[in-house]
């Protein structure tokens, strides 16, 4: 075991990501969101018409909706002076060194050309509202595995997209479900055909670059029958004085048989608000996992689900949140079980520090009908001092006589036992609850590919630097 | 909060809608409060005892008002008079249910016993429910002096099993710094009424309070448990049974404030449905700053004997300090159908193997009450719910 050289207290000082360009952007609707905005993204697009009236619709049904209640403080974001579509460059790029330097420099600086070079199959870059590069490995291609930014898949994809596209999130889902449809721009679209597997993973990473900016990317993916394919995302963002908003939707379909696991690793800085819908179908013996790791942003609201619509279909969701001081982690997981023998887990372990506020909120509900359905919920939260916060608000609904549920929590702080254990044996106090803290997210870790691991325990690692101890 | 007051709050507030989050499985559509009528006079009714005891002390609240069939000696046992300070120091006007209560109420009782005065029996308060679509709103003060200690059985009853009523109850207990107070409240109204019920105890420095909650009756009801632990020490356990056939709806919903170091609270709720019965727990732990060395559990379970059942188990955790243990469970299951299987392989009869089952489910819960007699008399009528 590697020796942890870090302390707890400075989990959450210290961010690596928070540097930004002076890059010009080839365009921008400004500030603000009127029916204009909506029109002119549309029409930058070269959209169909379909598109243009859901986008209007969607527009129209955001206005109406008031600002939720619950979760998290909403009331200070201000819709007016937010950048609702910013394109940084003319065209997207098919290898990095046509982007322009100071936006290829962001690049290098995150390790994505590298990453790409080493582990993945395919990789999309977004800056601010564009996919600005894009690249799938040849032999994926040759499969008719699609792996593509969303404008790009709905010029050429236009029939699979239309036919999916709002159907697992309508626009009334939510009011931020509303304001993505009606401003969508970038995101991943993902098709991967009967029996193909992708044993590599394809990775999107997000970048918000300029100060209040709104990013609202949109991605869909469909796995049919058989197939698998494991998507990663990262997202990071400058540390800015005023709030950026980031507002996504994630549809998902997993065909019967089929297995996607999606994993995110969000690391935006602590000005940006987080307000993200994620909603998969896991049809007839379908797998569905989420691997949701939460440790930047001001504000995290999500809840990634899973409908379990077909016989036999399981859903898997990994929850980690790392709340630090002025952060608020408003995140858990739900799972629907709509058809018979179903079957569930929820692991959701949270951390909170220096006056930070991570919580789960979860809902398990069972049809009437889904006969047999299992679901087991766990959900652990270390509160690391006296001024932190932890909240567990989960929701069982069960219709169905014929099926087993079960929730547990606990909350605690670091046991003094185990500190002391761990002390006894010459650790010193910050590496003995550095130690503790890896050991309690260990569940989730190990689920990460090797190379997030790393990557995931380097995030937490440089939340913790500091010379304390 | 005086009555003046009270009405104008329960007239400016609506009746709550399934978008407030404490309503959200509750569903009002189709109560109708005005409907039943604040009645003057009840109606005779023989209504068979539930739990046969020596009594230090014995009242019926009805329509017609109080009645103290026994006075206990030394403690306060009296209609409660609507100018006490205390009314509405736990249980305000906060809403539409507790204003109506806060308003309209009629008859309550107050139970004070002084400081280190120890009972040995029961005192118990039965409210009886005996005009049809007449409303009966009642209110208990329960005031537990320093270092007193005694046991207070409260119930609601209904004169006969069809009558549809209106019954809204509130109840205030303060347990006072170093008491040790046993709450027994059964619930056995009338499967036709509508039922609603606040709940409050704030506990003082060192006090103990052992509450057992029975819900058994009524069409549609929801009882709120809050218990305010308030002074350094203090501890309290609730054990709620519950049991809902046929088309009945039952909500709990509890709450556990710790707002002092060093204090326990551990909540138990065991459920039985059958036939498309629903019932709602909700439990929230929440831990202030302040409060140190918190030690709070919640667990809530429920065994489904029916497909068309619904059980919704909405439990909490908020927790602001660090030093804590707190943990909840809740489980939601189906009656394991290989144990009823063996069970009548041996030769017992279905409802005789259910009848066990269930009696084994509650044990758990029902083994935390201290006197035989009450423990038994609920685990009779928990069974005596399956039918033969």
């Amino acid at each position: 075991m590697a020796k942890p050289e870090t302390d707890v207290s400075q989990i959450g000082r210290e961010y690596k990501y928070g540097f930004h360009t002076t890059d010009k952007p080839t365009f921008s609707t400004g500030r603000g969101l009127t029916r204009e905005v909506v029109e002119t993204i549309s029409a930058q697009k070269g959209e169909p018409e379909w598109m243009l009236e859901r986008r209007l619709q969607a527009y129209e049904h955001f206005l109406t909706r008031p600002v939720p209640t619950w979760g998290g403080d909403l009331s200070q974001i201000d819709f007016d002076s937010i950048f609702y579509y910013v394109k940084p460059i003319e065209n997207q790029a098919g290898s990095w060194e046509e982007l322009p330097p100071d936006i290829k420099q962001t690049w290098d600086r995150l390790g994505i050309p590298e990453a790409e070079k080493k582990y993945l199959a395919g990789v999309g870059a977004q800056y601010e509202s564009e996919v600005v590069y894009h690249k799938l490995k040849e032999e994926l291609t040759n499969q008719g595995v699609v792996f593509l930014d969303m404008d790009s898949a709905l010029r050429e994809h236009e029939e699979i997209v239309r036919e999916h596209f709002g159907t697992i999130i309508p626009f009334r889902d939510n009011k931020f479900a509303a304001l993505n449809t009606a401003v969508w721009s970038g995101g991943s679209f993902i098709y991967v055909p009967p029996g193909v597997r992708v044993e590599m993973p394809l990775q999107a990473y997000f970048r918000i670059n300029a100060e209040n900016m709104g990013q609202f990317e949109r991605t869909l993916i469909v796995i049919d029958e058989n197939a698998f394919a494991h998507y990663v995302e990262g997202c990071t963002a400058p540390i800015y004085s005023s709030d950026s908003l980031h507002a996504a939707v994630v549809e998902i379909i997993v065909k019967p048989g089929g297995r996607c696991r999606y994993t995110t690793i969000q690391n935006w800085s602590t000005n940006v608000y987080n307000l993200v819908t994620k909603r998969a179908i896991a049809q007839k013996n379908a797998t569905m996992e989420w691997v949701d790791g939460n440790l930047g942003s001001k504000l995290t609201m999500k809840y990634p689900a899973i409908w379990l619509t077909g016989e036999g279909a399981h859903g898997e969701v990994l929850s980690i949140a790392f709340a630090g001081p002025g952060q608020h982690q408003d995140t858990g997981a739900k799972c629907v079980h709509l058809a018979p023998h179903t079957t569930s887990v929820i692991t959701a372990k949270s951390i909170s520090r220096g006056g930070g506020r991570a919580g789960y909120r979860g809902l398990v509900n069972v049809a009437s009908g889904a006969r047999g359905a299992k679901s087991k919920v766990v959900c652990d939260a270390l509160i690391l001092d006296e001024e932190s916060r932890s909240d567990t608000y989960p929701t069982i609904r069960v219709n169905e006589s014929d099926s087993d549920v079960g929730h547990e929590a606990t909350v605690s702080k670091i046991g003094e036992e185990q500190l002391f254990y761990l002390m006894s044996r010459g650790l010193s106090e910050s590496e003995a609850s550095s130690m503790i803290v890896s050991g309690f997210v260990e569940p989730i870790t190990k689920e990460l590919p090797l190379e997030y691991a790393v990557e995931m325990n380097r995030l937490i690692q440089l939340q913790m630097e500091g010379s304390v101890g | 909060m005086k009555r003046a007051a009270a009405l104008e709050r329960y007239r400016e507030l609506p009746l709550p809608t399934t978008s407030e989050e404490s309503w959200r499985f509750t569903d009002l559509t189709g109560f109708d409060p005005d409907a039943y009528e604040l009645a003057e006079t009840a109606r005779p009714a023989e209504i068979a005892p539930l739990i046969e005891l020596e009594l230090a002390g014995s009242a019926r609240i009805d329509e017609g008002g109080v009645e103290i069939v026994k006075a206990p000696e030394g403690v306060v046992f009296a209609p409660l008079d609507e100018k006490d300070e205390r009314i509405g120091a736990l249980v305000a006007a906060e809403d539409k249910i507790a204003a109506a209560n806060a308003a309209f109420w009629r008859h309550g009782l107050l139970v004070e016993v002084p400081a280190g005065v120890e009972l040995a029996q029961p005192l118990h308060v039965r409210i009886e429910s005996t005009v049809a679509n007449g409303s009966l709103p009642t209110r208990l003060l329960v005031v537990a002096g320093e270092n007193s200690r005694f046991t207070l059985i409260e119930e609601h009853v209904s004169a006969s099993e069809d009558l549809d009523a209106l019954t809204n109850c509130t109840v205030e207990v303060h347990v006072g710094a170093g008491a040790k107070l046993e709450l027994v409240s059964v619930q056995r109204l009338s499967r036709r009424g509508w039922h609603f019920a606040h709940q409050r105890a704030r506990l003082e420095r060192d006090s103990e309070l052992d509450w057992v909650c029975a819900g058994l009756g009524s069409k549609k009801s929801k009882t709120w448990i809050s218990n305010d632990l308030a002074g350094v020490g203090a501890t309290s356990r609730v054990t709620g049974v519950y049991f809902a056939d046929d088309s009945q709806h039952l909500d709990f919903d509890t709450f556990q404030e710790h707002a002092a170091p060093h204090t326990t609270s551990d909540f138990l709720f065991r459920g039985v449905l059958r036939d498309q019965a629903t019932t709602v727990w909700r439990g929230m732990i929440r831990v202030e700053e302040e409060a140190r060395g918190t030690d709070a559990y919640q667990e809530n379970r429920n065994l489904l004997f029916s497909r068309q059942a619904h059980a919704n188990s909405i439990p909490g955790l908020e927790i602001l300090t660090n030093d804590v243990r707190c943990s909840h469970g809740a489980t939601v299951g189906q009656v394991d159908r290989e144990q009823l299987f063996y069970l009548m392989s041996r030769g017992l009869s279905e409802s005789e193997a259910e009848r066990l089952i269930v009696s084994g489910f509650f044990a758990e819960a029902l083994d935390r009450i201290e006197r035989e007699p009450i423990r038994e008399a609920l685990a009779r009528a928990l069974e005596a719910r399956i039918p033969q």
